[in-house]
């Protein structure tokens, strides 16, 4: 049992002129404050968004010890399989919007190289998926679809997944699909300063699904939104054609 | 569970069937037999020293060849039907199917292009108009094309040591995009060739003895990065 204390002793309120400014500037701030963090964080809508990237070509990945993308739908698979995860868990939630980003140029360069109509298989999932898909040419198109697809002020964005090639500065939409090894339209942590801050609710979930996010750009998308993104510290792996999982010796990191 | 190529399984093991086949009886001891008809000790002694013979005596031992082995060679021997299509052992001149329409305000110029292996990174070489010195050299990307142009080494030997600091007269435009090498976390300006004619092997430029030093960026201590493709090694920096 522990016997309760005596009470500490009141002290006599003595009136202060600098506590009582102090507090009446606070009070003020959090009065004007409250209602637009309120606002934000519960918006009446909110649209979660989930982005695959494209494909490496064989031509270039061919015959090389560690060798990208000998199936074509890795990201889409697991993206696939992650829409399905939000769908479930937005069942009962009103004003939630599901959308699917897809990089549209490697999987056409890929349908050319595999003589495969790839891109009716992804318009397929889609529509069995009943969301609605985007497709983006540039990442100049994606980033104006994170800032402007939707007027955010409404319908900020409250999820974001990103499954795709990666490294730990950057997003890569393609990877040797036009140029061996190397990338043409990414998003490098250094231009996250192209999408807005607003474009975010403060509470949104953001996770990058590619390897070695976590080491670098999740610091950087932190800085930038405030809003913490989930990365892998190490490799991922899509071999499961599902949701990736960490390689050997990886793991999560924010 | 089926294994891949389950009629292995059926199969003999490959030592078996590939081996030499085992001699018969019969011509193994056929003059042991005709020694021991005209003399008994003879025969009886001959008979022992070809039991303790192994029995595959025939199969020559495993021995290790002081010849060197065969030198690679584009032409093969007559005799011997070419598994793979030969290799050239000198770059080939390439010319794209179709004329390149290059953006607007771009024009095709000539240009000469020093290949410059770079175990760091994936950018090809230096490239500077023909009437420009090297000093004006930029360190570039090239632009492949599957079916198309592409790299020379890839027409060789398919290693792309292939054709270090050899030199080519290029055809082509500086594209006005730049790509992103993510072993180096650096942008690249990108040559978009047309055609390729090789020149020979050359010096590197003295202004530029090897590809361009890399801005890498210091790591920090959880995070190496991993490179698994061993034509690709990361920066001293980051090892």
């Amino acid at each position: 049992m522990v016997e309760p204390q005596p009470p500490a002793p009141c002290r006599p309120f003595r009136s202060h002129p600098a506590r009582w400014l102090g507090f009446a500037v606070l009070s003020t701030f959090l009065l004007m404050s409250e209602p637009a963090l309120t606002a934000a964080q519960e918006a009446a809508q909110q649209e979660w968004i989930v982005i695959s990237g494209g494909p490496a070509l064989r031509f270039f990945e061919h015959g090389k010890a560690d060798s990208h993308d000998k199936y074509w739908g890795n990201f889409i698979r697991a993206a696939v399989a992650r829409l399905e995860q939000l769908q479930l868990q937005a069942e009962g939630k009103s004003g939630v919007t599901i959308s699917w980003l897809v990089y549209r140029p490697a999987y056409a360069s890929r349908s050319r190289e595999e003589r495969l109509d790839i891109l009716p298989k992804i318009v397929d999932q889609a529509n069995v998926l009943k969301i609605p898909l985007y497709w983006f040419d540039t990442t100049e198109q994606l980033i104006n679809y994170l800032n402007a697809g939707h007027d955010r002020k409404v319908m900020p964005i409250g999820s974001l997944d990103y499954f795709g090639h990666s490294n730990r500065a950057c997003l890569m939409f393609d990877y040797s699909t036009y140029f061996d090894n190397m990338s043409k339209e990414c998003l490098h942590e250094k231009d996250l300063g192209q999408i807005q801050r607003k474009a975010f609710l403060r509470r949104a979930a953001v996770k990058s699904w590619g390897c070695h996010s976590g080491e670098d750009f999740s610091q950087w998308w932190k800085r930038r939104f405030g809003v913490p993104m989930v990365g892998a510290v190490g490799r991922t792996d899509y071999a499961t054609a599902s949701l990736p999982y960490l390689s050997k010796g990886a793991k999560w990191a924010q | 569970m089926i294994p891949a190529g389950g009629a292995s399984e059926l199969s003999p093991p490959a030592g078996l069937a590939n081996g030499p086949a085992p001699v018969p009886l019969g011509s193994r001891f056929s003059g042991f037999l005709f020694l021991w008809r005209r003399s008994l000790p003879l025969g009886t002694l001959s008979f022992c020293l070809v039991s303790l013979l192994p029995l595959h005596a025939e199969e020559p031992p495993p021995q290790v060849s002081s010849q060197p082995p065969p030198p690679l060679s584009a032409s093969p021997s007559p005799n011997e039907a070419p598994a793979v299509p030969a290799q050239p052992v000198r770059p080939v001149s390439q010319q794209a199917p179709e004329p390149l329409n290059p953006p607007p305000g771009v024009r095709i110029e000539e240009f000469i292009g020093h290949r410059s292996y770079d175990k760091d990174g994936s950018g090809w070489g230096w490239v500077k108009r023909v009437n420009e010195p090297w000093s004006a050299a930029r360190w570039v990307v090239f632009e492949e094309t599957p079916g198309g142009v592409v790299a020379p080494w890839r027409l060789l030997n398919k290693k792309r040591t292939a054709d270090n600091d050899f030199e080519y007269r290029l055809r082509g435009y500086l594209a006005p995009f730049s790509v992103y090498d993510p072993h180096t976390d650096e942008f690249l300006a990108v040559f978009v060739p047309e055609s390729v004619e090789p020149m020979g092997p050359a010096a590197p430029p003295p202004e530029h003895p090897g590809p361009p030093p890399h801005r890498v960026r210091l790591p920090d201590s959880s995070s190496p990065v991993s490179v698994s493709d061993p034509n690709i090694q990361p920066p001293d920096a980051l090892r």
